[in-house]
């Protein structure tokens, strides 16, 4: 299911596969994918299984046909870490697409640009669209990146996720899209990937996903 | 050779001389102990605590340095060997030398193993035998290699290691994973492990017996004892010791003097009405513990949790400001240093009062006091016989132990505990079978070391008891986890972790990944704590990492009878100074959320249906047999009777009722909380299926909760099948808890596994995109390796550790025999009551998530007006 969201004039959908698209660019935004992270993990003697990134993968695939994005943004932590035998899976994927990704880099990106670059990926710190800038740490509150300039900040790094309690004391907790001020944190694309619960601020919006539906949180 | 040379010698020699130049006279028990050790023989020693068992088995060591120093050869004592040599004269001579000469003799090498679970026990352990050697003047040398000895002096063992090695299961095993570390083992005549009834049914139980089968195989003829308290299953300490029922029949069994009597009084409230429903302070009566605290004679009052004990101790100065100086707070989180003061205070009669937790339940040397009291269940009639005994040590006195009830219900409990006692109904503990992930931990362990031969490694491992019936599919399984990962592994992974040499042996190469292991060995689960310091200087303990997170600098907080201001967190540290004013919150740890045994809820519900009985038709008579816990308990039963029922023996009995969070409903079948947490999934499972529905479940020792926000349809006939013992174990695993709950166990399975990485604390390292969190690997493994063997470790611990399936299943049995009776009642009442007001929650749901919500959502959705920018597809 989707969620249509009018985000300071522009048509944003927001989708339960834990991405969002920006109609008017027809850009395919996605955060934290965390691939190679079992494969991380397996060269370093722990026994993580593989799969999640073919799941991740493949969900990335059904968006791109369902969409057919002219551009896909990744906001950084495209990769877990160092170079294993899991990114061959990652190069021949991006190699069967045309050259349509860019990638805003992440702390977990700590090779040297160009290894990125050479499996055909644009790389760039902070990706400046009005009225939106795509970056991968959302600005601290009070920096000179969050002077209002009428513009929105389109991150992701926290991998945020909302307790939601119910009546009858019941209580889950989800990932979900967390619009604070002029940020708007995405929730981890990836499958192998933690959460971090946010305390949202009264004034915040949060669109929780829950399994395939989104829905926005009452008084989050 | 039983008999033989020896025989004689204990009786004789100069270890008795010694004994009376001390003015003591061996128990009897002791001078048995040396001779069959002595003999080469192994065996299980019953003694409680204090009781003088120490130096049962230090006695023989004594003997063999006795005998040694004699001749200056090594030490023998053998199994199947000639005997210690009998001390001659000249040993006398120099051992009653009064004046304290040093031997000149060098120490004699590594003889005596003795394992004890404590790191705290250690201290004290090498304090006591160090003055016995010297005071005999033995060539001996003995110290401790545990966790808390530093590194330098660890280094130093590995090069000679002392006549006697105290340690713990855990420091045992990082010594066998260093290189050549069978070396050291070439004397070793005895091993002893110490209060064995503490680690048997945990996974430092089966560590242990791993390691005992270790230090068996290379040194097969050291003799092996363990000492234990009595416990219900004896027969099953010994299996696991020994590692077989040949080896458990052919040792022996050795009794302590006979136990003290035991005296149980309750502490109890003036009028019932003032005393809560629910509660686990017990601090409305404290006026009626305060004369119990006077001079003279020494007081320990146990509490359950460190919180609970923190918030004693600080109420107990605020009533009584004169105790300051006599008073003194002891629990786990403290520091060794402190704890050890305050042992050493009480001792010497510097201070007399001293509020503890299950931190004081061991201890070798400890004096006895002259009153213990115990707030709250004690939850095990074996916990609460330990505490008491902590009184009135000497065989044939009597221990006397106050019960303080929190809440009135837990005045049930103390009948039952009473009762117990007399019957000396003490619980059993399970050995471990087959933990997979310690077994993992271990042969991780052997292949950072030398390595391991794969068929020799089988051979040993089977001679444990944990792991005796092991097949060689689990065993390849295991190794294939170690050597390729396992098979949901990409065929092409460069997964290393263990490699197989030309000659088959199974080693480590990475120094990394044997560093990490160094590091992980053990099984005891550890939050991250953070070290609670003084600005000035000074560590006082330690904290829960999510306790402190939940302040700001600045404001104060509770801690080792301290009101503490916290000034900042800086690299695993809360750095604090005294704070002046009112005092702030106190740390709730963990844990204290520990189920009734068996035992007690088995006597309890015989009180429950006694009262039952004895309340249910005659009501307003004096009911005879009603002891005083039930004569003070009556108006709240009777309340439970007007507005609900007082079951009987053919009864079981379920509440009814409605709040403003929801609707209600009450089961009581009081079996203990972990019975209750299985039963109440179940029984939630069941009923969710009859219509999309959601339940969240809360339990204590008495029974449990369904809430859910709609009404549930339930009569007699549709509990009876939601109770039925039919496809138990089907629906169990069925049940989404069970997922909640194996993930839980999955946490400690990952760790000690070597699955999960927690990171080296207040460490910096170079490894953190290695930490994860357990819960995503559950799901993770779930996903792609279901069958996985760790996962299925997870689910059996759960299933017959946890909600102990064959308990439930008695339950079920027993309620198909009882009629049900459904009643609907006004308010809470007094049973129900202190489970309603319990928060720890888990839920069932047969309904979709985005369904709970929005009818959540269009419940509140009166109160609130939605942003009118956003439009739903």
């Amino acid at each position: 299911m989707r969620y249509e969201l009018d985000l300071f004039g522009e048509h944003i959908t927001l989708l339960a596969e834990r991405a969002l698209f920006w109609h008017r660019h027809r850009w395919l935004v996605a955060g934290d994918l965390h691939l190679g992270k079992a494969g991380h993990f397996q060269r370093r003697g722990i026994a993580l299984p593989s799969g999640s990134q073919e799941k991740t993968l493949a969900r990335l695939d059904a968006l791109i046909k369902t969409f057919h994005p002219e551009r896909v943004i990744f906001l950084g932590d495209l990769f877990h870490s160092a170079r294993n035998r899991e990114w061959e899976d990652v190069r021949e994927w991006l190699s069967r697409h045309p050259p349509l990704f860019t990638l805003v880099m992440g702390n977990h990106e700590i090779l040297p640009e160009r290894i990125y670059t050479e499996m055909g990926l644009d790389c760039v710190t902070v990706l400046e669209q009005e009225p939106f800038v795509f970056r991968h740490e959302p600005p601290l509150v009070g920096s000179a990146a969050t002077e209002r300039d009428g513009r929105v900040h389109i991150c992701g790094h926290l991998h945020p996720s909302i307790r939601i309690a119910m009546a009858g004391r019941q209580r889950v907790t989800l990932p979900c899209f967390h619009l604070s001020g002029d940020v708007l944190t995405l929730p981890a694309f990836g499958d192998l990937t933690g959460r971090h619960r946010i305390q949202p601020q009264a004034a915040d919006r949060v669109y929780a996903i829950a399994d395939s539906s989104i829905i926005q949180i009452q008084n989050p | 050779m039983s008999g033989g040379k020896r025989n004689s010698s204990p009786l004789e020699g100069p270890l008795l001389e010694w004994f009376a130049r001390k003015g003591w006279t061996p128990f009897s028990f002791q001078v048995r102990t040396w001779e069959e050790e002595g003999s080469g023989k192994d065996g299980l020693l019953l003694a409680p605590t204090g009781s003088g068992k120490t130096l049962a088995l230090f006695g023989s060591l004594m003997l063999r340095a006795l005998g040694a120093g004699e001749t200056g050869a090594q030490v023998t004592g053998v199994k199947g060997a000639k005997g210690v040599k009998k001390p001659t004269t000249a040993t006398d001579a120099k051992a009653t030398d009064g004046k304290g000469v040093k031997t000149p003799s060098p120490p004699l090498p590594l003889t005596l193993i003795w394992i004890t679970p404590l790191r705290a026990l250690a201290k004290d352990l090498e304090a006591n035998m160090r003055g016995y050697v010297e005071d005999l003047g033995l060539p001996v040398s003995v110290e401790r290699r545990t966790g808390d000895v530093p590194a330098s002096q660890r280094q130093k063992q590995t090069r000679r290691m002392p006549t006697v090695l105290i340690t713990t299961p855990e420091s045992l095993h990082i010594l066998f994973a260093s290189q050549n570390h069978s070396d050291h083992f070439g004397h070793l005549a005895t091993i002893v492990v110490d209060e064995w009834h503490e680690l048997l049914g945990s996974k430092r139980g089966t560590q242990t017996e791993l390691a005992l089968a270790r230090l068996r195989r290379i040194r097969p003829q050291a003799t092996l004892w363990g000492i234990s308290a009595t416990i219900g299953n004896l027969e099953d300490a010994k299996l696991a010791l020994f590692g077989s029922e040949e080896a458990a029949r052919s040792a022996v069994e050795v009794r302590g003097d006979s136990p003290s009597r035991t005296e149980v009084s309750s502490i109890l409230p003036d009028r019932i009405e003032e005393f809560p429903w629910s509660g686990h302070l017990g601090l409305h009566l404290l006026d009626k513990v305060l004369p119990l605290l006077d001079p003279p004679g020494s007081v320990l009052l146990f509490t359950n949790t460190r919180a609970q004990s923190e918030h004693w101790f600080r109420s107990i100065l605020d009533a009584r400001p004169e105790l300051a100086g006599e008073i003194a707070l002891h629990h786990g989180s403290l520091t060794q240093d402190i704890r050890i003061w305050v042992e050493e205070a009480l001792r010497e009669g510097v201070i007399r009062v001293v509020v503890c937790t299950s931190s004081l339940d061991l201890g070798v040397d400890f004096s006895p006091v002259d009153r213990v009291i115990q707030v709250g269940s004690p939850k095990g009639v074996a916990r609460f016989l330990q505490r008491a005994g902590r009184s009135g040590h000497s065989p044939g006195q009597t221990s006397r132990i106050f019960f303080l009830p929190t809440h009135a219900l837990e005045l049930l409990e103390a009948s039952a505990l009473r009762q117990a006692v007399e019957e000396g109904d003490l619980e059993s503990r399970q050995p471990l079978h087959k933990p997979y992930d310690v077994l993992i931990q271990y042969m991780m362990t052997l292949a950072v070391a030398d390595g391991f031969q794969p068929e020799q490694l089988f051979d040993e491992i089977r001679s444990t008891w944990a792991y005796h019936d092991l097949r060689a599919e689990e065993w390849e399984r295991l190794l294939g986890f170690l050597l390729t990962g396992g098979p949901s592994l990409q065929a092409y992974s460069d997964y290393t972790k263990a490699e197989r040499d030309g000659d088959g042996w199974i080693r480590v190469v990475d120094r990394r990944i044997a560093q990490r292991h160094r590091l992980s060995i053990g099984t005891i689960p550890s939050d991250t704590m953070l070290k609670v310091k003084y600005l000035s200087g000074g560590f006082l303990g330690s904290v829960e990492e999510w306790f402190i997170s939940r302040l700001e600098p600045g404001e104060t907080f509770w801690f080792a009878g301290r009101n503490l201001e916290l000034v900042r967190i800086h690299q695993m540290t809360a750095w604090v100074r005294r704070a002046k004013g009112a005092p702030g919150v106190i740390p709730s740890w963990l844990g204290g959320r520990m189920s009734l045994s068996s035992n007690i809820s088995n006597a309890l519900r015989r009180n429950v249906m006694r009262m039952g009985a004895l309340l249910g038709e005659s009501s307003g008579e004096v009911a005879p047999d009603m002891d005083a816990e039930g004569e003070a308990l009556r108006p709240i039963l009777e309340i439970q009777k007007r507005w609900s029922r007082l079951p009987g023996p053919d009864d079981f009995l379920v509440e009814r009722s409605s709040s403003r969070e929801g609707h209600h409903l009450f089961f009581f079948p009081f079996e203990g909380r972990n019975v209750h947490e299985g039963l109440a999934a179940l029984v939630a499972t069941r009923l969710s299926r009859l219509s999309p529905i959601t339940f969240t479940m809360a339990m204590n020792d008495y029974g449990f909760e369904l809430l859910s926000d709609q009404p549930t349809l339930v009569d007699e006939t549709i509990l009876r099948d939601a109770l039925s013992p039919k496809g138990l174990v089907e629906d169990m695993m069925a049940s989404l808890n069970m997922a909640e709950m194996a993930k839980r166990r999955f946490r400690d399975i990952s760790r000690i596994s070597g699955l999960l990485f927690q990171g080296y604390p207040g460490r910096q390292h170079s490894d953190r995109h290695l930490q994860g969190s357990a819960s995503l690997f559950y799901d993770v493994f779930r996903e792609f390796e279901p069958d996985h063997p760790l996962l299925q470790q997870a689910m059996d611990e759960v299933l017959q550790q946890q909600l102990e399936e064959e308990r439930i299943r008695q339950v079920l049995d027993r309620i198909a025999r009882q009629t049900i009776h459904v009643i609907d009642t006004p308010r809470f009442s007094p049973f129900a009551f202190p489970i309603y007001v319990d928060r720890l929650r888990a839920k069932v749901s047969s309904e979709t998530l985005a369904d709970r919500i929005r009818r959540h959502q269009q419940q509140v959705r009166s109160e609130f007006t939605p942003t009118s920018e956003d439009r739903r597809s």
